[in-house]
């Protein structure tokens, strides 16, 4: 009785001892401004493409001397074709559907003079962030922005990995971009994960409705992105300031392409 | 060898991890999800009560925290034993009626979305919760009958 209490007490020892240890590590990393959280993804690479094609390419029967053997390899080398063909119809369609998209994003974009990386979704985690191809591997950097088919910033890269990225989108409550319009006026837009709030920062130059609001000088590339188009929603002036309040509805699914200008 | 007995676990845990991330991305149109992971700590705690995996699950927190989380490292390891830590707590002190079984696993979910639950508390409790809990009990329960066979 005495031992079997005395391994209920360890077990619980072990478990709130690991809980403390997870919390101490946590708590470090709070401190040192994400040391550990960035320290091991820059130094390990972390490759996502784990499905690997096997290639039975090589797979060689010189040595049979019997025609059964003959015609089971050349079975095998058969079917090995029309995999491969396969393979190639499969990749044909995946070129075919990315070269439709760009075909899209370049009618609708004006910034035909920036290069853009095409990005799409790899695994959503448990917070319910984005992890988006492309990553340190493809010159990408944390906060880097990233459109949509039309054009239009669906959010920014919020951590950057070797060979993918996390993508902090209007519905992230961590979310937090700085905007203009084409009178100059800059505003704050932040997110509560249902609404996306707009609020002016400073006096507005121009008594006109705001319409279209885009990225700012913090991207290098002022307004040179569109970011939403405030005109159809309901925009409530207090004093010399404007807020604006958005329902998120974003439907992005794995199918979704997502571009990510590169020269900054 | 003995000090590598973990490792099996940890391939486990890691392998349902990454299965877990890819299902969020499939059931992503249907505005549902099932929580493998959650299911799969939980059944740990239910039937296999041991501190032995208590390793393998801080290693497998830590390894989601530093590359597919944006939070700090130790974040998802601490829920991650907290949820081992109640259940198994929950599973030895209380009877093993249907009724705590729900209750366990709901207090699990809660601990398991607990970001989500702090970030998105006005619309955490919505059907689509309701939906992703029952589906995800439904599953634990079936688990655990077919494992106490």
């Amino acid at each position: 009785m005495q031992k079997q209490n005395i391994g209920f007490i360890r077990k619980y020892i072990v478990y709130i001892l690991f809980l403390f240890l997870s919390l101490l590590i946590g708590v470090v990393d709070f401190f040192s401004n994400s040391f550990i959280s960035n320290y091991f993804p820059d130094k390990l690479e972390v490759n996502l493409n784990f499905i690997e094609k096997i290639n039975f390419s090589n797979l060689e029967f010189t040595d049979s001397f019997y025609s059964k053997q003959k015609i089971v390899s050349e079975n095998i080398r058969l079917k090995q074709e029309v995999l491969d063909l396969r393979q190639l119809e499969v990749k044909n369609q995946e070129l075919e559907a990315k070269l439709n998209s760009f075909e899209i994003f370049i009618s609708k974009t004006e910034n035909l003079e920036f290069k853009f990386l095409n990005s799409n979704l790899i695994f959503i985690n448990s917070s319910g962030e984005f992890l988006i191809s492309g990553g340190k591997s493809s010159s990408l950097e944390t906060g880097d922005i990233v459109l949509n088919e039309d054009g239009f910033v669906v959010g920014y890269l919020g951590e950057v990995f070797n060979d993918y990225s996390i993508l902090e989108t209007f519905s992230s409550v961590r979310f937090s971009l700085q905007a203009m319009d084409k009178k100059e006026n800059i505003f704050l837009l932040t997110s509560n994960g249902n609404t996306l709030n707009i609020s002016s920062l400073g006096k507005l130059n121009s008594d006109e409705i705001v319409s279209l609001i885009y990225t700012d000088v913090s991207f290098g590339n002022i307004g040179k992105f569109p970011i939403i188009n405030l005109a159809p929603f309901q925009q409530t002036v207090t004093g010399e300031k404007i807020l604006i309040s958005i329902p998120i509805s974003e439907h992005f699914t794995s199918h979704t392409n997502f571009y990510i200008p590169l020269n900054k | 060898m003995k000090y590598f007995r973990f490792i099996p676990y940890l391939i486990l845990f890691i392998t349902f991890q990454l299965i877990q991330l890819i299902l969020n991305v499939v059931f992503l149109p249907f505005e549902f999800n099932i929580e493998i992971f959650l299911i799969l700590l939980v059944l740990f705690g239910t039937l296999f009560n041991s501190e032995k995996i208590i390793f393998p699950i801080f290693l497998t927190g830590i390894f989601y925290d530093l590359f597919f989380s944006t939070n700090f490292v130790g974040v998802y390891s601490s829920l991650y034993i907290f949820i081992l830590l109640f259940v198994s707590y929950a599973n030895e002190k209380f009877s093993k009626s249907y009724f705590q079984k729900v209750l366990i696993f709901f207090l699990s979910y809660l601990i398991y979305n607990f970001l989500n639950l702090i970030e998105y508390y006005s619309s955490f409790f919505t059907f689509n919760s309701i939906v992703n809990f029952s589906i995800s009990f439904l599953i634990f329960i079936s688990l655990e009958k077919i494992i106490n066979r």
